[in-house]
Formats: C-alpha cells, sequence, structure tokens
C-alpha cells in the first residue's frame, strides 16, 4: 500500500507519553521491500542529526523502503521532558517504534540504524527482542558511556565559550549540555553503557559504519569479532564532521555516509 | 499536554505541533502563539527551546503552533518564489489553519534571528497578527555601545597611543553616523556602519519605519536581546538607538546578557519562558482569573 503523503507526522504509544513519529512510505515498489527504522542520537546531536535522518529517509525511500524516525520520552517532539525520561524507558520507545513500523509497513524485512547515542541504544534494546531484525547499522556508536559523559561536559563548556565572550555558567559542571539537563539518574545510567562488553543483539546483521574511529571503537570491533552474527565494519572518513563545535548550525549532511547506509540496507538478504 | 501533528498548506506539505493550552480554554481574546524557525535549525529550536517556549506559553493560557517554513525541517519547499515570500505564505497559511480548525482570529509571532525577521515581514501584511516578539531581532550600535567597548579595551591597551587611536576612532564613527535632526520614517544622513552580523541588516530608518507601520494598526511589539549579539552591549541600547524615531520607549526592550544567541543554558531558556508569557499576560489578560495559578517550567 502507498499512502497519499509520501511522508507522514504523528504521535504513537501510550496514550500518557506519547512519542512523535514521522512515517516515510516507500516511494517505489521495490523487489526488496522492507522497513528501516532510524534511533536518534541524544541532545543537542539529535537536532544536528534532524537533517541527516530526513535525507537518510527520503532516500530509503526512494529505493522501496518503509521509514520510521521519531523521538524518545521527553526529547524532540515528544511528549515529556528530557529529565522525566530515562535511558531504560528510551530503550523500551525504540521497542514501540518498532512495532509501529511493522504495523505501518507490514514489512518482514526491518532493519535498525542507530547513530551515536541512538547506536547504543540500539544494541542494548535489541537484545530483548523476541524476533530477529534483519541488520542492524551502527553509525559511529557511543562505546563507552563514561567518556560520551566526559565529551558531553567538554562540548557544552567549549560552546558556551566560544559563544560568549565573557560565559558564567547558570548551573552546576556537568548537570547539563547544550540545553539538555544531565540528571544524575541518566550520567549513571549513560556511564554504564560498555558496548565491548554486551552480548550481541538479535539482529541477522551487524555493520558499524565509523567516520573517527577511536580506541574505544577498536575495542568494540575485537568484541564484535566474537559476536555469531555476521558482522563488518565500514569506514567512511572522507565524511563532513556534521557533529563538530563548527557545525552547531550548520546542518552538515554527510551524504557519503548515507549513500554507505542505504546500500548495506538493500545488500541485506 | 496533548499535542498535535498538524499538515497544512499547498498539498498539506507544512508540517507541525499543535500545542492546546491548559487553562482559559474559552478565552477568545487570547491569541495563538505561532513559534517560527531559528535559521535553518527544525521547529524543535536550538537546544529543544522552542518547544519549551510553547508548552510554557501553552501552561499559560495561551494556544501554540510551532512549525516548520517550507523548505526547513519536514516542510518541502515551495517554489517559484523567494525564501522571504515563501515565509510570509507559510504563516498566512499556518493562520488559516488555526483560524479554520481552531477558530483563533489573533496570533502572536515570535522568532529568534532569522525568525524575528520573518515576523516582522509578516506582521506588516496580515493584521491578524496582534503581536510580535523579536528575539535578536537587528542590532544596531550606539555611542553608549562604543563607550562601553572602549571601557573594556581600556584594560588590553598597551600604550596612550594606541588608546588615543581607539578614541579617535570611536568619535569619528559616532560623528559619521550622528544623525541630523530627523523625524521618524525620516533617513537622515549617510548610512550608519553596518554590524558585523551574518544576515543583511536593513537601514535603521527602514526597519523604525516597519516597527512603526505594526505598532500604528495597534499590534504590540517585544524586543528581547540576549548577550550573544555583537552588536548589543547595554539594557537601553535599543530605546538609544531608535530614540530620534520616535520609537525610544515605545516597545518594551529587553535584555538578558547572561543568555547566548541561541539560550543553550537551561536556566536562561526559563528566564526567556517567564519573559514571554509576562509580556502577554499584560497585553492579552485573561478574561477570567484563574485561581490556583501555578508557573509552568520550561527547563
Amino acid at each position: 500500500m502507498l499512502w497519499k503523503y509520501a511522508m507522514r507526522p504523528f504521535f504513537f504509544g501510550r496514550s500518557e507519553r506519547l512519542l512523535f513519529g514521522t512515517y516515510h512510505a516507500p516511494a517505489i515498489r521495490s523487489s526488496r521491500p522492507g522497513a528501516v527504522l532510524l534511533c536518534n542520537p541524544f541532545g543537542q546531536e539529535a537536532i544536528q542529526a534532524h537533517r541527516i535522518y530526513a535525507t537518510l529517509a527520503a532516500k530509503l525511500s526512494k529505493v522501496g523502503q518503509h521509514v520510521l524516525r521519531f523521538d524518545y520520552y521527553g526529547t524532540g517532539d515528544s511528549a515529556g521532558e528530557v529529565e522525566e525520561g530515562s535511558q531504560s524507558e528510551w530503550l523500551q520507545n525504540i521497542v514501540e517504534a518498532h512495532e509501529e513500523l511493522l504495523a505501518l509497513s507490514g514489512a518482514s524485512r526491518v532493519n535498525w540504524v542507530g547513530l551515536r547515542y541512538g547506536a547504543s541504544l540500539a544494541v542494548l534494546a535489541g537484545r530483548s527482542l523476541r524476533r530477529a531484525i534483519a541488520s542492524l547499522v551502527l553509525w559511529d556508536p557511543v562505546v563507552d558511556g563514561s567518556e560520551y559523559l566526559q565529551y558531553l561536559e567538554k562540548i557544552h563548556a567549549a560552546f558556551m565559550r566560544k559563544d560568549m565572550r565573557c560565559w558564567r555558567p547558570s548551573a552546576a559542571r556537568g548537570t547539563e549540555s547544550l540545553g539538555f539537563p544531565l540528571g544524575s539518574d541518566l550520567k549513571s545510567q549513560i556511564a554504564s553503557i560498555d558496548l565491548s562488553g554486551v552480548n550481541s543483539p538479535k539482529a541477522r546483521q551487524v555493520t558499524v559504519v565509523t567516520t573517527n574511529p577511536t580506541k574505544s571503537c577498536e575495542r568494540f570491533r575485537e568484541a564484535m569479532a566474537g559476536w555469531s552474527e555476521f558482522t563488518q565494519w565500514v569506514e567512511v572518513t572522507s565524511s563532513s564532521p556534521w557533529n563538530s563545535d563548527d557545525a552547531m548550525n550548520a546542518m552538515l549532511v554527510p551524504m557519503d555516509t548515507l549513500d554507505a547506509i542505504v546500500a548495506r540496507v538493500l545488500e541485506v538478504p | 499536554m496533548r499535542e498535535r501533528a498538524v499538515q497544512f498548506g499547498p498539498g498539506q506539505t507544512l508540517i507541525g505541533i499543535a500545542t492546546p493550552r491548559l487553562r482559559n480554554e474559552n478565552d477568545p481574546d487570547r491569541p495563538t502563539w505561532i513559534f517560527l524557525n531559528a535559521g535553518i535549525v527544525n521547529r524543535v529550536g536550538p537546544h529543544r527551546f522552542t518547544v519549551k517556549l510553547a508548552r510554557r506559553v501553552a501552561m499559560a493560557g495561551f494556544p501554540a503552533l510551532r512549525f516548520d517554513l517550507s523548505g526547513l525541517g519536514d516542510s518541502r519547499p515551495r517554489s517559484g518564489v523567494t525564501f522571504e515570500q515563501a515565509a510570509i505564505q507559510d504563516i498566512r497559511d499556518a493562520m488559516d489553519h488555526l483560524q479554520h480548525t481552531t477558530q483563533a482570529s489573533k496570533f502572536v509571532l515570535c522568532g529568534l534571528c532569522s525568525g524575528a525577521d520573518n515576523s516582522v515581514r509578516a506582521a506588516l501584511v496580515d493584521p491578524r497578527i496582534a503581536a510580535i516578539a523579536l528575539l535578536d531581532p537587528y542590532a544596531y550600535r550606539t555611542i553608549g555601545f562604543y563607550v562601553r567597548r572602549l571601557i573594556r579595551q581600556v584594560g588590553r591597551v598597551s600604550s596612550w597611543k594606541t588608546l588615543a587611536r581607539r578614541v579617535g576612532g570611536v568619535l569619528r564613527r559616532y560623528a559619521w553616523q550622528r544623525p541630523s535632526a530627523g523625524a521618524r520614517n525620516a533617513e537622515s544622513g549617510p548610512s550608519p556602519p553596518q554590524p558585523t552580523y551574518d544576515r543583511p541588516t536593513p537601514e535603521r530608518s527602514a526597519f523604525a519605519a516597519d516597527l512603526w507601520t505594526i505598532l500604528d494598526r495597534g499590534a504590540h511589539i517585544l524586543v528581547v536581546y540576549s548577550g550573544g549579539m555583537e552588536d548589543y552591549s547595554y539594557a537601553g541600547q535599543f530605546n538609544a538607538a531608535f530614540r530620534r524615531y520616535g520609537l525610544g520607549g515605545r516597545i518594551p526592550a529587553e535584555f538578558l546578557p547572561e543568555s547566548n544567541h541561541t539560550y543553550t543554558e537551561i536556566a536562561q531558556q526559563r528566564l526567556l519562558g517567564d519573559l514571554l508569557v509576562a509580556w502577554a499576560d499584560r497585553h492579552f489578560p485573561a478574561a477570567v482569573a484563574s485561581p490556583g495559578r501555578q508557573a509552568g517550567s520550561v527547563g
């Protein structure tokens, strides 16, 4: 079934904690029909990723895929505020969105794509699925939660110092990052992330796309070697630095990375 | 608070989120707020502050809509028109949609930076816009601006020769931009120095004329400048800059020196939300006082 409109914004999920989603219907009937769920990064990276995910969704739609992008509870256009959400709820949100996409598309071949913190959440959420998804694409995943928290603190201070001649922080250090609160519960949940030590998610294939390989990425790569699923590592080093300090308001779209992801989704049997 | 996803405009290709008011449900005199994109950031706003502001005004009893102008966020571009022309039509389409679906008849536009510019453009041509809240609109330097900058620089000068050169530079610039006995809407003398701003800034007189056109038809204007504006450095600068055009004191001008341009810090977002609601409450008071009113959080 093709929708009247190529893109449809809507709310779904539990009535008291509604999630905002945007569904992209396939623009063509494909010989390889399938569906793709896009998992957002956190905070300011999610805002910078909006254009990237909209572009990726349009590309996937053009090759015949159903696509759902959505906001976790308390983020983006979803109900609630960040401080009312938690990492455990966001893992549940991914499963809710997955079920919504199944209902919308009727597809049997479902892929998940996660960016940064969204990739880490996808790995963790994928362990609780009853049925394996076709593939999981992890784009520059946050491998080490503690390192990520340090990054969030560092980028906040760097941006504010650059933006204000005489910046006097209005909140205690480490309690917010670029407009997004970092409560102690959320911080401890994020700090607990260590992808190099987790069991494999329920996906027939796992692809990691890296644009800036780090030491923790290498640890993850070694850990993935022990997973039973087919795994692949793709390095796209020419990619635009979409989440750099300089690109804060630029909304860069790294087309080379998107093309690599679309190709990977279409390759999955 | 149960928000709705809405589609409107040509082919239903403009996309936004409508927020119902939480109080004073049957108060037709309270306008609906429409929040515009800041630069190229989608309707969520920089650091999600537009979502917080929309919910903050809704908690105070004003319905709200945040949406993506055509070509931004999730809304499709319009063809055959400039971005500025498209923005005006997009805003009118948003008001038509709200008028049709919620019987709203009056609107407040709120936008940061380019969103402020688009608010002014739309308010010039559509009388349904009862008020505009401009966040970091165009800023114009004044003698007070240069004096304050000089004072900051004095501590850094290496010699009296350097200081003398800088004082001379400021005086020359002030003499160049000092107006003749100009009345409102009257251009006087050569152009003032253009601020180092990354969007084209109109002549001061042209901007003043636009603001007067909006005021003259009975609409309200609020301007809020952040500490992140390179060309704005003290609380009275707006009044000083527009005094010769008769605008000094006619438009409330707030200065939030601790905020950066995009209101990154949560405390500053809250401050801005409180300020906007207080201003709106003054101009559009609730028909019936609501006991047990609670202050909303935007954080």
